[in-house]
């Protein structure tokens, strides 16, 4: 059993876990009218004043909760080999266009940590996939502990594209209610440390089980029935009777919070009190996952459930129990919900340690290690092979998906070295039968590494927004700059709706990313694995290096 | 209003690179079955409206209504245009 030995969340209500989930009970908030040079348009957001950088921001909460382990009698040693870093954010320290991956360094090796950190950059479910990742890692057995950090910064790069893509709402946002009408951005830095250790104390908090599924859908918009949100949680499978209550991600725009409400009917818990905490905090992005767990567990910990701040009259089509004031929270298990731009979707469950726990726990998933893991077949593409281009290796190999055109040059990397890998595989497997197909669509995961991300992306949306007199930024140019895109666009192509994951190194370690897609296979939802290699810097520094993963089977 | 060169300016905003301004029927619908265009064109046609004729739509949802066609964002932009 994974546990949660201690956390910390800096934000604009709060320099510890207490002062933030005093801060909530109370309904305060941070949001408030911004203005930044070079934005047009003020914007309602809840941001640090005076402002707090990206390694800072990690550092400060990490160094808190390592504070609060050693108030708890856990001493964690940094230097040991035994503590993992992952990192979750989605745009990292943008404004340098700084790769997150050095940043996350900087931050490992600020406390000595001598094992490579790893970047988890899944849009806005992050904090839910790193979680994820430390526990399937923490499984392993190969570290004791994950110090599990997230933070983003918000400054004119994120808030000119949200604006661009007409999400934010003028006032402060107003989760599940009629007359929502888009997020507001937050800054904050949250951490958590997690353990495999059997030195259970009553009231820590477990991690039950974490899925992630993609919509296959759309790169912006989620599935109208929360296809991928409701099959995360279905995934768990864990009986609708025993959640005391649902930390949704309840971002208030019109889309995300209908395809949830669905969503969570669909999974028949539409009675569960569902809370959103974006009216305290905004979107707070990468820490979103974290800070809003650490508040679910502490507040359920304590014996209530924080109110929707800014919740008035119900606004979705599925009628589901959203919290208006705050209230009593029954003994009982917590969901975590998140869904984020690329498809993806994350429900994770969290049980607390009590002497009288009458319910069974979940049998602990089966383990894998590396040598369990089959390559099954394998596609390189690098500048030499393409001396036209993509564009015309394009037109020669695939053809037929004009939206290939509209991709950024990540995405056109993964998309083609995908499509001649699969093609691989059908000319050696033959055509399969649409039961087969389908149930290929259903199990096979999508997970991903590379050292610049979006980072060329980075660079054109900037383009867009540089000049004060030709300032036009691109919402089809900043929806690529999130690095995961490139697994939605796969996972749409071919219909994908299990796991996809992307993850940030600093440089291509097949070791490291087999580590990591073995534990994949954790989910047992999972059959096979498209994993591998995918990093542009630009036309003549590229390598996709894919392959088709499947656990051997004896 | 020249219709070729709107037409050009979204093939070039959309990056619809398969296709010439012959190929876009000046009444069939953009979204939906005719050039198969998505929420984000929507988008970044508001953008286009702004970067070429100086219009700013501030609500995306009365987007739905000019972009039926390419004649329908023609004659928009003919009566709000700035530049």
């Amino acid at each position: 059993m994974i546990s949660i030995i201690a956390d910390n969340i800096l934000s604009p209500l709060g320099e510890t876990t207490e002062a933030n989930v005093q801060a909530v009970r109370e309904g305060r908030t941070a949001l408030r009218e911004h203005r930044l040079p070079g934005v047009p348009e003020s914007f309602v957001a809840s941001l640090f004043e005076p402002s707090i950088g990206f390694e800072e921001g990690l550092i400060r909460s990490i160094r808190g909760a390592l504070a609060s382990a050693k108030e708890k009698g856990v001493e964690i040693d940094m230097t040991s080999k035994e503590v993992i870093v992952i990192i979750s954010s989605t745009k990292g320290n943008v404004a340098d266009f700084e790769c997150i991956g050095a940043s996350a360094q900087h931050v490992a090796s600020h406390f000595g940590n001598p094992n490579r950190p790893i970047v988890v950059s899944n849009a806005c479910i992050s904090g839910l996939s790193a979680q994820i990742l430390a526990m399937r890692l923490l499984r392993t057995k190969a570290y004791r502990y994950a110090v599990v950090a997230g933070m983003d910064v918000q400054g004119k790069f994120i808030v000119s594209g949200f604006q661009s893509f007409k999400a934010l709402s003028p006032e402060p946002c107003r989760p599940f209610d009629g007359d929502r009408c888009g997020l507001n951005l937050g800054e904050a830095a949250a951490c958590m440390i997690l353990t495999n250790e059997e030195h259970r104390t009553q009231g820590e908090w477990c991690l039950l089980d974490g899925a992630m599924r993609n919509d296959a859908n759309h790169i912006s918009n989620p599935s109208r029935v929360g296809e991928g949100c409701y099959r995360a949680i279905q995934q768990l499978g864990h009986p609708t009777d025993t959640w005391s209550c649902i930390s949704a991600h309840g971002t208030a725009t019109l889309f995300n919070d209908e395809m949830e409400a669905c969503a969570i009917d669909r999974a028949g818990l539409s009675q569960v009190p569902t809370y959103s905490l974006k009216g305290c905090y905004g979107h707070t992005m990468g820490a979103a996952g974290i800070l809003e767990t650490i508040i679910a567990l502490h507040a359920a910990q304590e014996g209530w459930i924080p109110a929707t701040k800014g919740f008035a009259e119900s606004g979705t089509t599925h009628e589901i129990h959203v919290t208006r004031e705050e209230e009593p929270c029954p003994k009982g298990d917590v969901l975590k919900l998140l869904s984020g731009f690329g498809g993806c979707n994350a429900a994770v469950g969290y049980r607390r340690l009590s002497e009288n726990t009458e319910v069974s726990w979940p049998q602990e998933p089966k383990v894998s290690g590396i040598a369990d893991l089959e390559m099954r077949y394998t596609l390189r593409l690098t500048p030499a092979d393409m001396p036209d281009g993509m564009t015309a290796f394009y037109k020669e190999h695939v053809g037929n998906y004009p939206k290939f055109y509209k991709m950024d040059p990540l995405c056109k990397l993964g998309f083609l070295a995908t499509e001649l890998l699969l093609t691989e595989e059908k000319e050696a497997e033959g055509e399969l039968t649409p039961e087969a197909e389908t149930t290929r669509q259903d199990t096979r995961a999508v997970v991903l590494f590379s050292k610049h991300g979006s980072m060329a992306d980075d660079h054109a949306y900037e383009e867009t927004i540089r000049d004060a007199e030709a300032y036009f930024p691109s919402p089809a140019v900043f929806v690529y700059t999130l690095s995961n895109i490139v697994t939605g666009e796969i996972a749409i192509r071919h219909q994908y709706k299990s796991e996809t994951a992307c993850y940030i190194l600093e440089e291509k370690d097949w070791p490291k990313m087999k580590e990591i897609i073995v534990t994949t296979f954790q989910d047992s939802g999972v059959k096979s694995v498209l994993g591998g290699w995918v990093d542009y810097n630009n036309d003549h520094d590229f390598d996709a290096d894919l392959a088709l993963f499947e656990l051997i089977t004896t | 209003m020249n219709i070729e060169q709107l037409k050009e300016q979204i093939i070039d905003a959309l990056n619809l690179e398969d296709l010439t301004p012959n190929d876009i029927d000046n009444d069939a619908p953009l979204f939906g079955e005719g050039l198969g265009l998505d929420s984000i064109d929507a988008l970044e046609l508001i953008v286009l409206m702004e970067k070429y004729y100086g219009i700013k739509l501030q609500n995306p949802a009365e987007g739905k209504q000019i972009f039926k066609s390419v004649n329908t964002m023609a004659a928009y932009i003919d009566e709000h245009r700035t530049k």
